[in-house]
């Protein structure tokens, strides 16, 4: 079986963050998404049957404080993937993973199995780490250099790949590991997992382009987006002569009015934003990452309580679907959709803005 | 509470079903495939017929032989995470090494699992004796026991404390150093069962202080006996803890013993794979003090049928009353592995499980 999420088909769409309580919207309000198994559970399998190509979850360690303390209560991802995909049955879903602190002997197993339990429908996010505080936390150091952060990456996905691939016993002798006779079964179910990366710092694009099916970017909009498309495939087909595909995120309130739209967000995106967190939050993307230029970070802070500092696709199932088709026209090969209560939003989503993307050439029916 | 922690009944387990093989150490082309479908099969059995718990063994390159036994083997806390997900009301416990995964990861996964499994998650904590997998690793085996326990009992403190603080810690101890530390979500009943099988002196302390059960190698439940007054006197009276005790079997239960006889022949001598019984009775007795050294000198054919664990063949009756005598030692339950578990669990379910119940050791 071809791999579904490779096929090259239609624009794909994905679910992001639903293992992480209040999903990407930095709020108080009191009907935020809980992130509980159970509606996790119950949302995979609307996501599964309404044709939603994948499921995105966030690795996070610690809460970024507020009120809220915004994404203290997160399920792990890769069991999350496990049990998600136990009970799904065409849905792929991603396990996002620090190469920091996973040994690459354990997650290649894990991962191989996670494909297994969902018949080659398992994905890797590989995050080489930019949040300081979590280092702190693991009793690590953050490498400051970009360089060192992806050198480390770059030898652990080595490793990865190597197990994956290798009949018999190897050994690894390089900067960050040493191992001997290393060996590992089951390879995953299906060949090597697709890759998603969402480096933003030049080492962290470079390691996109060169081992990533996909690119995971924050943009402005269609516009700027087409711009960062165009560089990015660029640099894989020049660099490493491979084609990537870009992703980036979105944050969805669809109702049947314009009114009814801009009432919503306002209410769990300004009266209940949690505003001590989306400080925090903005603080440490500034302070540790480059995931956001300054003039972003600016601009951004009501997008951050919405919906992470995403791209807003707010209003009626037309505009949505017109919002969801500029970023196809831009060269996207598809995105990241959250909703303050997926469950609840999800299936009016699927109801209404799915036939229109299908009946604009988009989306390719299911 | 999770339903390991009650009852008075002698719990059963099925063991070492995610490995390639299982527990039988042979080349015999029927033997288990240790495959995600097979795996999906096993638990869904077991969980209808009424067994307590699954539980995996965590190996990361083979042993060699003709089977490399033991190199096919599914990552036992993703295997837990989707077997939880399938199933209603057997426990299911991931093996995890102490010195491989993070206790941040591990705090979390586990917790993860729980949640899914609506408390039915267990942990069996490894402390650490393959040195080949710790070369693999690229992580140094400590040659001293006292090391190994050391670190295994802060990293099981990090876990706990992570699992029962609200809000952040720090932690300062001699393997971590972890700043600002917090985790949700929690198990839902606070804690999971704990599982351990160290069997030095070390390693029986570390089991006294911290684990629910002691998983241990017995010859029979005679000398089994023994072991399970040592080690219940140790936790009561150096930690003022209960522990319960497990042991190892492996079935081979048919309607006659010359069926019984033949199918033993079959897959743990005619088609044993003795280079790789040789290779792990090595490695044992080099860095594991599971064995004793008679034990060892005694035990190919055990290690061949059942990975050195003990007998229960033959008659329905047979094995039942086996079984039995291992919880009048005094035993809180034991692992049971099959050369097939779908084809030979259910034989044992019907036949063996209901002369259990008539011989008082379990409800179901």
């Amino acid at each position: 079986m071809a791999k579904a999420l490779l096929d090259g088909k239609g624009f794909k769409l994905g679910l992001f963050s639903p293992n992480c309580s209040s999903g990407l919207a930095v709020t108080k309000a009191p009907d935020r998404w809980t992130g509980s198994w159970e509606d996790n559970l119950r949302l995979a399998k609307i996501a599964d049957e309404a044709g939603i190509d994948f499921l995105l979850p966030i690795a996070r360690w610690i809460g970024y404080g507020g009120e809220t303390n915004f994404h203290e209560g997160v399920l792990d991802p890769t069991t999350w993937a496990a049990g998600l995909l136990a009970n799904t049955k065409r849905i792929s879903i991603f396990a996002t993973i620090h190469t920091a602190f996973n040994h690459p002997i354990v997650v290649a197993k894990q991962m191989a199995t996670v494909d297994h339990i969902g018949g080659g429908r398992a994905g890797i996010n590989i995050v080489a780490g930019w949040n300081k505080p979590e280092y702190d936390t693991f009793g690590m150091d953050l490498p400051q250099d970009h360089n060192d952060r992806y050198a480390l990456a770059q030898e652990w996905w080595e490793i990865i790949k190597k197990i994956w691939t290798t009949e018999g016993k190897f050994d690894h002798d390089g900067k960050f590991f040493k191992l001997q006779h290393v060996e590992g079964m089951p390879k995953p179910f299906d060949g090597i997992l697709p890759v998603l990366n969402a480096g933003s710092s030049p080492q962290g694009r470079e390691f996109a382009a060169r081992n990533a099916n996909f690119a995971f970017t924050v943009v402005g909009g269609p516009e700027d987006g087409a711009e960062v498309v165009k560089q990015v495939q660029a640099q894989a087909k020049n660099d490493y002569k491979r084609d990537m595909g870009v992703f980036t995120l979105g944050h969805v309130v669809c109702k049947p009015t314009r009114k009814e739209a801009d009432e919503f967000l306002h209410y769990y995106a300004d009266e209940y934003a949690d505003w001590n967190a989306v400080d925090n939050l903005m603080t440490l993307q500034g302070l540790h990452s480059m995931s956001f230029s300054k003039e972003m970070l600016e601009m951004f802070r009501g997008r951050f309580a919405a919906g992470h500092g995403s791209c807003p696709l707010i209003g009626t199932p037309d505009e949505v679907a017109d919002a969801i088709e500029g970023f196809a026209k831009a060269g996207f090969g598809g995105m990241t959709i959250a909703f303050l209560d997926y469950a609840k939003e999800l299936p009016y989503f699927a109801q209404e803005v799915l036939p229109r993307l299908e009946k604009k050439g988009v989306r390719v029916p299911k | 509470m999770n339903s390991m922690l009650k009852g008075p009944d002698f719990k059963l387990g099925l063991f070492a079903a995610n490995c390639s093989s299982g527990s039988a150490v042979t080349n015999a082309p029927d033997r288990w495939s240790g495959s995600w479908a097979d795996n999906v099969a096993a638990a869904k059995i077991a969980d209808e017929v009424g067994l307590d718990f699954l539980l995996p063994v965590a190996r990361w390159i083979g042993y060699g032989g003709a089977s490399n036994y033991h190199n096919d083997v599914l990552d036992p806390t993703t295997w837990m995470a989707g077997l939880l997900a399938v199933t209603k009301n057997i426990n299911v416990f991931s093996t995890v090494h102490t010195a491989f995964t993070h206790p941040i990861v591990a705090a979390k996964q586990f917790a993860t699992a729980d949640q899914i499994g609506n408390g039915r998650a267990g942990i069996n904590i490894v402390a650490g004796w393959n040195k080949t997998e710790f070369d693999a690793f690229g992580i140094e085996l400590p040659l001293g026991h006292d090391d190994r326990y050391q670190r295994a009992q802060e990293w099981w403190d990090v876990i706990n404390k992570i699992w029962s603080t609200q809000g952040r810690f720090d932690h300062a101890g001699k393997f971590f150093n972890l700043k600002g530390v917090e985790g949700l979500p929690k198990p839902v009943n606070g804690r999971i069962p704990v599982i351990n099988a160290g069997s030095s002196e070390q390693g029986r302390d570390f089991a006294s202080k911290n684990a629910d059960f002691i998983f241990t190698v017995v010859d029979n439940p005679t000398d089994g006996g023994d072991v399970v007054k040592l080690v219940s006197d140790n936790a009561s009276e150096k930690y003022q803890r209960k522990t319960g005790v497990l042991t190892l079997g492996h079935v081979v239960c048919r309607p006659t013993n010359s069926e019984v006889d033949e199918f033993i022949d079959y897959y743990a001598n005619k088609n044993a794979d003795w280079v790789a019984v040789d290779n792990m009775m090595a490695l044992m007795g080099q860095y594991a003090k599971s064995f004793t050294p008679e034990m060892l000198a005694t035990y190919r054919t055990r290690f061949a049928a059942g990975d050195g664990s003990c007998p229960l063949t033959g008659t329905p009756d047979e094995v039942a009353e086996r079984i039995y005598q291992f919880a009048k030692a005094g035993f809180s339950g034991m692992t049971i592995a099959f050369f097939d578990y779908t084809k030979e669990l259910p034989y044992f379910a019907q036949e063996v499980l209901p002369r259990l119940v008539s011989k008082g050791i379990r409800v179901r």
